[in-house]
């Protein structure tokens, strides 16, 4: 049974690419939200092993949500995606719980290799 | 023919040939017989052609099949032979001692590299609009360019149908190709892709939202006239590689974008593009080279890498997605 994930982007193309990589990883996907709200409802709800979280979204940013996910108490770990030069976005990240990071540009898999970690 | 190919490639340890046929309907039975790793087929053979074979052997089999053709072939039958299913081509050895033997390590190395490939599905995609992507509100960058040669065809489809069908960018490549396989050639990528593929012509304004392909009968620059990027001949001949040179375009991307440019080179044997590439990444451009695994040939990526052009090695299945990622926010 494999570990639970849970994909935040606004992009549907991005949440493809990431969706087909974590499954060839052997990953189950179990949500996908393309907003914040979308992000903490199904976050809430599924409680899943873990989020890859894109820190731009139409109605909320990424550190905002990381916030609400503490003030809940979700357990999930949480991988940040930001975009390069957000030195004090990634801090904030941090600071609030996400569990790593990683900056654009990337590859499908630099991404499978940060979830590994991160659920190891 | 099928002598000559047979020496090249029984110069290879690991190559064994296992049948040869002497038309397309004896070349799909003993494909069906023998179940090889490769199949190399001609095109014009007499009663059943190439084009018979390979859509035979697809019938049943994802082989991969490399075509050999002749460099002045009919480019509808080159067309049919991507259609029906041919995985690469390669021009015949033309004659003469030195070319002979660039081919015969260009067609080992193609051989190797096909025997470990896995033929995906056809990709048909309709020219709707699909698989969207939210770009940044402000692009970084204004063009794609890519450069490619030996095994490029195959790597450049692979690049080209992960991109979304939304991208805001022009992507222009310059295959090196005999000039009557680039017709066919941007006909199958705009088969695999939902944007739109063409030839570029001299003249053309470059858009947003479109492949072009440049052709093979000159060199291709570009240049800035009342606010647009257009296509325009380029008749130097360039030491490496000509018509189409990827120098010359690289050189033109860097003088029309600068550092707004992202430039990826894809396999290649050679270093056609290298110093042009370099002209981008020193600019500040977005300089990607195919990671040299994952190529048939690592001449061209290789020497870009060499010599200091690239800030990038990523595995071919990655590099549409690296690339859209860095046009967002």
């Amino acid at each position: 049974m494999g570990k639970s994930i849970l994909i935040v982007d606004d992009s549907l193309y991005m949440r493809t690419v990431i969706k087909d990589a974590l499954e060839e990883a052997g990953y189950e996907i179990v949500g996908q939200a393309a907003n914040g709200e979308a992000a903490i409802d199904l976050a809430m709800d599924l409680q899943p092993d873990l989020i890859t979280l894109d820190n731009i979204l139409p109605d909320m940013i990424g550190t905002d949500i990381l916030a609400v996910y503490k003030d809940e108490g979700l357990e999930s770990k949480v991988i940040m995606i930001s975009a390069v030069g957000q030195q004090s976005v990634i801090e904030q990240g941090m600071e609030l719980g996400a569990t790593d990071y990683i900056v654009k540009p990337f590859t499908p898999e630099q991404l499978v290799e940060a979830v590994a970690k991160a659920l190891a | 023919m099928r002598l000559v190919v047979s020496d090249i490639l029984k110069s290879d340890p690991d190559i064994n040939i296992m049948a040869t046929a002497n038309n397309g309907k004896q070349g799909a039975e003993k494909v069906s017989e023998f179940n090889p790793d490769v199949v190399i087929t001609d095109l014009v053979m007499p009663d059943y052609d190439g084009i018979y074979a390979i859509e035979e052997i697809r019938k049943t089999s994802k082989v991969p099949i490399m075509v050999l053709s002749a460099a002045n072939s009919n480019s509808t039958m080159v067309f049919d032979a991507m259609k029906a299913g041919a995985t690469d081509f390669m021009e015949k050895p033309q004659g003469g001692a030195t070319k002979v033997r660039d081919v015969d390590y260009e067609l080992v190395r193609a051989i190797r590299k096909l025997a470990k490939t896995k033929v995906g599905a056809a990709v048909s995609s309709s020219k709707s609009v699909t698989n969207q992507h939210i770009f940044a509100k402000k692009l970084p960058y204004d063009a794609i360019v890519i450069g490619s040669s030996t095994g490029g065809p195959s790597a450049v489809e692979e690049v080209l149908k992960r991109l979304p069908g939304n991208l805001p960018l022009p992507v222009i490549i310059a295959q090196h190709m005999p000039l009557n396989f680039i017709e066919p050639f941007a006909k199958r990528l705009n088969s695999v892709t939902p944007l739109q593929v063409k030839v570029a012509e001299y003249g053309d304004r470059v858009r947003d939202n479109t492949i072009y392909v440049l052709g093979g009968k000159a060199n291709t620059e570009l240049e800035e006239k009342v606010g647009s990027i257009k296509f325009k001949e380029n008749n130097k001949h360039y030491p490496d590689f000509n018509n189409p040179s990827v120098t010359c375009l690289f050189d033109a991307a860097s003088e029309i974008y600068g550092g707004r440019c992202i430039a990826i080179m894809l396999t290649g044997m050679g270093k056609d593009g290298a110093t042009g590439m370099k002209k981008i990444n020193d600019k500040g451009g977005f300089t990607i080279a195919q990671e040299a695994s994952t190529c048939v040939v690592n001449g061209m990526p290789g020497a870009a890498v060499n010599i200091g052009a690239v800030k990038h090695q990523v595995k071919l299945k990655d590099i549409a997605t690296f690339v859209v990622s860095v046009l967002s926010d």
